[in-house]
């Protein structure tokens, strides 16, 4: 995949650190658009949507969360929280607002643009993926990128759909969190387990009837998740 | 100084304080009570039978005077001087030949007053006095009441050749023997009441004492557990107020004190945590502006190649000493917390030894830890194994087995090298911040930050394990760093049941 062209907008508040990033990630390839504060960052994407949002928690006036929860009214674009802080709240909480990935700083160059290339990957289907999938309420059209349960248009993040598709495509396998971890998001086995739970909990939210009793995406205790058929 | 005696707890000096003290009051009144008892008892069947004796004593002088008016016809000795039934026992009498006793049930039938009396008694009487002694006769006590009885026989006797007068003497000697076995029974039913009294006031010491320890140390007590609470680093303990006026300085300072801890615990973690933050910005720019450097290195003049190297590898053990800098720091705050999550441990050991080492490190693993999965903290796992992986490598040559072993409670992780080991009197001490081997002192081009092994030990023991250094299990030379995990191994083919059991339920 090319990087040439991808807009990528980076809230940041520190001054150097959003002209070191947009140096190092400006040699990588991608096309930088920057924002100083919450306000400015929603401002710059509703005039135009970017490819990827990069976003730090701690920032002035509106704060991180409150500006992923913003863009994510707007769009399904991959989001990825920058912490600089361990805080497992933090992070929890980044994801649930919305975010796709997290970073914690100090990280490489290398690190974030592994991150934004894989969450602009479509998820791969293993052998000849059926365009369309359905189980029982649950339409999945993966060409489209569209999903309907009970009828109803669902409205997934991209990495939502890419996590059903992966679980879809293989219904009934049980896949662990460190697989979808590497299938969805480009980890290998030492990723952090809480995106794939945080993100089964969201899915669940939108395409089960009822999320405290999944019927569709059941988790396999003590080995991960898988699709009920 | 240590105390050369073995000190006795306040709780059992309070109660044995208690104890001696509901004895001693009991063992007092228990014995004023009998001897009062007693005496009253004994003194009026005293009273009693002395004047019943005396009463007797005089109707047999009138019989014996009336006989000897008659002049002691068949020598005296048909008459009946002797009341028939003595009010309380046996009456005797000796008068020169005439010597004649009644009989009770409470004597036996072969009673003789001559060896039977007491001596001391008969020789009183006979010395013309009267005599109150109590003894034991044939084994039951009794009372006896000696009376010399004048009996001016002499005159009235009528001739020398007459009858055998009995009167060789003037005196005769009276006795009655009283029983005193009824005051003995009831003396001795008092005594067995009294010795229960006592004892059952010396078991109410007892108990009274543990309440009265009970109560006065549950403050002690409960500050000790505030304390203990103290020690693992938990200060929402306080002690609850009081109104006791002698215990209230002493939990309001407690209190202070656990707030101003606290206080100062909090400022520690809020420092390192603003400190961790404000480094990391700087190291953000940093990364980032040599990563660019380094992209364009080629297009640089060979010192600022060498430079923009050098940099670069200090500036990632820089990196990597603010990461464990900050990390030992959350410990120290007590800001960690485990996220623990159900890890297949053998899965885990075989990515983190083929993580540091990819070549020639063998993997072992127990048979049924395969298929077996454990709750725990994969991040800290794999920093434990990679921080050894590196120890190894910087002091061993480098890690040659992983071995993964289920033991008694948990599961043991093994690693190995074949280096020059560890010297006993370090084993301990190689786990502690900034202390390396004993080649230490010279850094050359060590890279470690010298908290790898002090990481790995509280990584361990958050999970509630340990890690300690041992020889090689082969006797070889080289070390073996084993870390225990508790845990509850459950295998995938479980049940669900096995696994909420195994304490699975926080699996979302």
């Amino acid at each position: 995949m090319t990087t040439m062209g991808t807009r990528i907008l980076t809230v940041e508040d520190d001054e150097r650190i959003r002209a070191s990033v947009k140096l190092a990630l400006e040699t990588e390839g991608w096309t930088i658009e920057e924002a100083e504060n919450g306000e400015r960052a929603i401002e710059i994407f509703s005039q135009a949507p970017t490819e990827v949002v990069l976003i730090d928690i701690m920032l002035p006036g509106l704060d991180g969360f409150e500006v992923c929860r913003a863009i994510r009214e707007l769009s399904d674009v991959p989001i990825i929280m920058v912490t600089a802080r361990d805080d497992t709240n933090d992070i929890v909480a980044g994801l649930e607002a919305g975010a796709d990935d997290y970073l914690t700083k100090p990280f490489a160059p290398k690190e974030l643009s592994a991150r934004i290339r894989a969450l602009l990957r479509r998820a791969r289907a293993a052998g000849p993926a059926l365009s369309h999938l359905r189980f029982g309420e649950l339409d999945i059209h993966q060409d489209e990128g569209r999903v309907s349960a009970a009828g109803h248009e669902v409205h997934l993040t991209r990495t939502e759909f890419n996590l059903l598709c992966e679980l879809a495509n293989n219904p009934s396998r049980v896949f662990s969190r460190e697989m979808l971890l590497e299938r969805v998001w480009g980890y290998g086995y030492f990723g952090d387990g809480r995106l794939v739970d945080v993100h089964i909990r969201r899915l669940r939210t939108k395409i089960e009837q009822d999320p405290a009793n999944p019927r569709r995406v059941i988790t396999v205790r003590g080995l991960g998740y898988k699709l009920q058929p | 100084m240590e105390p050369t005696q073995r000190q006795f707890g306040l709780r059992t000096r309070i109660v044995a304080s208690f104890v001696v003290l509901s004895a001693l009051l009991a063992l007092i009144i228990s014995l004023a009570t009998y001897l009062l008892v007693q005496n009253s008892m004994v003194e009026r069947r005293e009273s009693i039978a002395t004047s019943n004796a005396f009463a007797n004593a005089r109707l047999v002088r009138e019989l014996l005077l009336d006989e000897a008016d008659h002049g002691f016809s068949d020598g005296g000795d048909s008459a009946e001087y002797l009341p028939r039934s003595p009010a309380f026992g046996v009456a005797a009498l000796r008068y020169g030949s005439i010597v004649q006793h009644t009989t009770s049930n409470f004597i036996d039938g072969s009673f003789n007053p001559q060896n039977d009396l007491p001596p001391g008694l008969q020789a009183v009487v006979a010395n013309h006095q009267t005599a109150i002694q109590r003894v034991r006769l044939k084994g039951s006590p009794v009372l006896v009441v000696g009376i010399a009885l004048r009996v001016p026989a002499g005159e009235r006797t009528l001739s020398a050749d007459g009858p055998s007068s009995p009167a060789a003497a003037d005196w005769a000697e009276y006795y009655e023997v009283i029983s005193l076995a009824d005051i003995e029974q009831a003396l001795r039913r008092l005594a067995t009441a009294l010795i229960v009294m006592g004892l059952s006031a010396t078991a109410a010491g007892a108990v009274t004492g543990r309440w009265v320890s009970h109560r006065v140390l549950a403050p002690l007590v409960e500050m000790n557990s505030a304390v203990h609470a103290l020690a693992t680093m938990s200060f929402d303990t306080k002690l609850p107020a009081t109104g006791d006026p002698d215990l209230a300085p002493l939990v309001s300072s407690f209190n202070h004190t656990v707030a101003a801890l606290q206080e100062r615990i909090d400022r520690d973690g809020r420092f390192a945590s603003d400190v961790g933050h404000e480094l990391r910005s700087p190291l953000t720019t940093l990364t980032h502006s040599i990563d660019v450097l380094q992209r364009y290195l080629q297009e640089m003049p060979v010192p600022a190649q060498q430079a923009v190297a050098l940099l670069g590898e200090e500036f990632d053990r820089f990196r990597q000493l603010i990461g464990d800098l900050l990390e030992i720091s959350r410990f120290d705050a007590g800001a960690q917390q485990l996220q623990r999550s159900p890890l297949m441990i053998g899965e885990l050991v075989r990515h983190a030894a083929h993580l540091t080492i990819p070549d020639c490190v063998s993997v072992s693993i127990d048979e049924d830890l395969e298929d077996v999965v454990i709750m725990a903290d994969k991040r800290r796992l794999v920093q434990v194994l990679s921080n050894l992986s590196v120890n190894a490598q910087k002091y061993a040559g480098g890690v040659t087995e992983f071995r993964v072993t289920r033991v008694v409670g948990g599961v043991e992780i093994a690693v190995l090298d074949r280096g020059p080991g560890i010297a006993v009197p370090d084993r301990r001490r190689i786990f502690e911040r900034f202390s390396r081997g004993s080649t230490a002192g010279n850094r050359g081009s060590d890279q470690g930050t010298g908290l790898g092994l002090a990481l790995v030990r509280e990584h361990v023991k958050l999970h509630g394990g340990t890690v300690e250094v041992q020889d090689r299990p082969d006797g070889e030379t080289g070390a073996c760093f084993v870390v225990f995990l508790p845990a509850n191994p459950v295998s995938i083919y479980d049940t669900a049941e096995d696994f909420e059991a195994a304490g699975f339920g926080l699996d979302p």
